[in-house]
């Protein structure tokens, strides 16, 4: 356990998606009643990402339905919140944050939450390419694919699939082109991933697996991809959705070790007084012996409220069960833990056929377990993989 | 202790189920199912915990 000698005075918050926002909250819930500065580079509160894939793409869900917190939620966490600032330097020893606005901010903890942003594709000019990150980039996505035939969707993963779906359901033809032999094979395992593909085919997406884009560009009205194996196609709209890279470019210089997100102890801590948080935090998992970076929503929540738990000196090392849903066609699928793609899956219930199933992962203990439409049958792995992940035995690295 | 949802905004996560499981449960879409709208006191440390980790923040008590 961390202990402090005294409660921050001020703390600052760079960021304000669904981590910060947590963050905000706990320290709030337990009591803190100092002074908080909060730094947004969006100028717009706090809203929730996945439907940006999905209802609010299509349409069903509306904009305010996104919001995290109301009028009175942002009120009630007593800070000046700025809106369309971001980080611009950071000074660790002297405790001292220039904002984009030239405003220095000093703090006693600071919170680095900036998240994600997404990686493109080198080079390209072409009009009608995209990528999906905030609500504007849906906005955007979601004009483009009205009154549009076609859309190459470059990557098959969680968000390339989920947009592939909802592009189906608006009318739109859809191919998406992804390296790996089975997409998703990584992240879901072979029986779950080889199911979500024949999903997507039977509602009329054309997957271009064990392939990738060499280039896009323009010619005339269309947008040309071309890929690595010569094959060119000619389309309305691309989406590029090849993952994410953190977004630390305005820490370079700072001292901070920012190798793939910025790196951090089992308590999120990066320096002293200095944490991070959610899509931008790599930090080590006691619970699974390694440094890990989280992209996924249930992490952000559950990492913002560990940070606020570790600045006020009652944080225990931060050791969740990663767990992440992706939703198609009305399916849900569950992962918890982290899948072994190379392991040999178990079927903990049901059939890979029926309706509701689930499959594991086994070592030593169980290592992951994954549904498909089984948010009720997942539970008690869930709940075994929290008595072992989320209680390790805490030999390796002392406070 | 009363508790009210909104289950048009909950997306699923279980926080609730995982902080206070005779309080909480989930439909086979995962959404938010209460068992037990006005809880004893024995629950209400479980109960505050899964208001503050659901994700969606739509578990409120009075």
């Amino acid at each position: 356990m961390i202990t402090r000698s005294t409660s921050p005075q001020r703390i600052v918050v760079v960021g304000f998606g669904a981590a910060a926002l947590a963050a905000c909250q706990e320290l709030r819930a337990l009591g803190w009643s100092g002074d908080l500065t909060i730094l947004s580079q969006e100028s717009t509160w706090p809203y929730d990402r996945p439907p940006l894939t999905k209802g609010y793409l299509t349409g069903q869900m509306s904009r305010d339905r996104l919001d995290l917190a109301d009028n009175d939620g942002i009120a009630g966490l007593d800070a000046d919140v700025r809106l369309g600032v971001c980080g611009a330097r950071l000074v660790v020893d002297e405790h001292r944050l220039e904002d984009s606005a030239g405003t220095i901010h000093t703090y006693d903890a600071l919170v680095i939450a900036t998240g994600v942003r997404p990686r493109r594709l080198p080079g390209t000019d072409a009009r009608n390419t995209y990528a999906l990150r905030t609500v504007l980039d849906a906005d955007r996505l979601r004009i483009a694919l009205t009154g549009a035939k076609n859309l190459v969707v470059v990557g098959g993963g969680f968000l390339g699939f989920e947009v592939a779906g909802s592009a189906r359901t608006l009318g739109v033809e859809v191919t998406v082109i992804e390296p790996l032999r089975i997409p998703l094979a990584d992240r879901l395992g072979t029986t779950i991933a080889t199911r979500l593909l024949s999903l997507h085919q039977e509602n009329g997406v054309r997957v271009l697996a064990s392939t990738s884009v060499a280039e896009v560009s323009q010619v005339s009205q269309d947008v040309v991809v071309r890929l690595q194996n010569g094959q060119t196609l000619a389309t309305d709209v691309v989406l590029e959705a090849i993952g994410c890279v953190p977004d630390t470019a305005w820490l370079e210089g700072s001292g901070l070790d920012l190798r793939d997100g910025i790196v951090c102890d089992a308590w999120s801590r990066a320096a002293p007084d200095v944490f991070a948080a959610g899509d931008v935090a790599k930090w080590r998992h006691l619970g699974l012996r390694r440094d890990v970076r989280v992209e996924h929503r249930m992490n952000a929540t559950e990492h913002g409220r560990a940070v606020a738990g570790a600045i006020l000196g009652h944080g225990v090392p931060y050791t969740p069960v990663p767990f992440v849903w992706t939703d198609h066609y009305g399916v849900r699928i569950q992962v918890a833990g982290i899948v072994q793609p190379e392991g040999i899956p178990l079927l903990l219930q049901g059939d890979p056929e029926d309706d509701t199933f689930v499959v594991g992962w086994q070592g030593n203990q169980l290592e992951a377990a994954a549904g498909w439409n089984a948010a009720r049958e997942l539970m008690p792995y869930r709940r075994q993989l929290a008595a072992t992940i989320g209680r390790p035995d805490v030999t390796e690295e002392g406070a | 202790m009363e508790i009210t949802i909104d289950r048009d905004k909950c997306i699923g996560s279980g926080a609730c189920v995982l902080a206070s499981p005779e309080v909480f449960d989930q439909d086979e879409d995962g959404i938010v199912v209460v068992l037990d709208e006005s809880p004893g006191s024995a629950e209400h440390a479980s109960v505050l915990e899964a208001v503050r980790a659901c994700p969606a923040r739509v578990i409120e008590v009075e």
